[in-house]
């Protein structure tokens, strides 16, 4: 990643971690771990799976992502606890690294737009039941 | 025995009662109010050992089940959500027959990302169901079309919610 690319995420208030081709987390910076409820003190290095979950089972398009072969990869909308009875709506978005054998998820918190979503299809869906 | 971890997604119309059966089964609750869901919510839950037909081998399942919002439109996006699932509950309301015909765009494009994937086709809200033969035909005549089986599903009492799961598990495995 490079620093004027950090410094954009950074300022536009998204996380990124970063990962390497065995799935080892190398880097996270401070926004994904506000967001993911992560204390500065026991930063993760473990595996990249464990903490995101939501790429089991593709593995494969993950790997091509670390490899360059494959632009990108996108989830929206991915629900988290975030406390009791609260959840917050990410957005994670995985790209090529420009360091070989490096992926990029970058996190976006989307809670805000997600939750007047929710709310509009509620009221929608309601007429129908 | 081996422990495998595996992706099962939970598809179908809004309102049909994919997150009240996740609730039930990893759970174990019911909430009786209608929320509905915005993108994915993913839950973890060990499935019971199932073992092959004839005493053959034991398999355990770690079930990360995708509980996806009634989606009313497909874009790759949604179909990065059922990408990599080994299988999906189908899940239709028997009170709204609707919702059955529904489900064959789900299927067809939840095969269409996953050709090797396993269906097992859910009939929910059986505590409210007059038991209706045309609704229980038509569930049939898809599941037919699947080549796979049903099964009538209550998630506010528990009525064979397990069981779904289970079925699901043994078809991931050949074992059904």
């Amino acid at each position: 990643m490079t620093d004027r690319f950090a410094r954009l995420l950074e300022h536009k208030g998204f996380g990124a971690v970063l990962f390497d081709s065995r799935f080892n987390i190398v880097r996270m910076s401070p926004a994904a771990e506000a967001i993911l409820g992560i204390s500065g003190t026991s930063k993760p290095r473990g595996s990249f799976l464990d903490l995101f979950p939501e790429f089991v089972g593709v593995e494969a398009q993950v790997a091509a992502i670390v490899a360059g072969k494959d632009a990108d990869y996108r989830l929206d909308h991915v629900n988290r606890e975030s406390g009791p009875g609260r959840v917050r709506y990410l957005n994670l978005l995985l790209l090529p690294d420009p360091a070989p054998d490096r992926a990029l998820l970058v996190i976006e918190d989307v809670t805000g737009q997600a939750l007047s979503r929710q709310a509009a299809n509620q009221k929608r869906y309601e007429l129908f039941l | 025995m081996g422990l495998v971890k595996k992706k099962i997604c939970l598809i179908g119309g809004f309102a049909v009662g994919k997150t009240s059966l996740t609730e039930r089964f990893v759970y174990g609750r019911f909430e009786e109010k209608y929320l509905t869901t915005v993108g994915v919510k993913i839950s973890q839950k060990m499935v019971l050992p199932i073992q092959a037909p004839g005493g053959g081998r034991t398999v355990q399942h770690a079930f990360l089940i995708w509980d996806i919002a009634g989606l009313e439109k497909f874009d790759h996006v949604a179909d990065n959500y059922f990408r990599g699932a080994a299988g999906a509950l189908a899940v239709a309301d028997l009170t709204r027959p609707e919702t059955i015909e529904e489900l064959k765009r789900f299927g067809t494009r939840f095969r269409s990302v996953n050709p090797e994937a396993k269906l097992v086709l859910i009939g929910n809200k059986l505590d409210l169901f007059d038991e209706d033969r045309g609704t229980l035909a038509r569930l049939e005549r898809l599941a037919r079309e699947y080549a796979t089986g049903f099964i009538l599903t209550s998630a506010k009492s528990g009525a064979h919610v397990e069981e779904a799961f289970l079925e699901l598990s043994r078809k991931i495995e050949g074992f059904s």
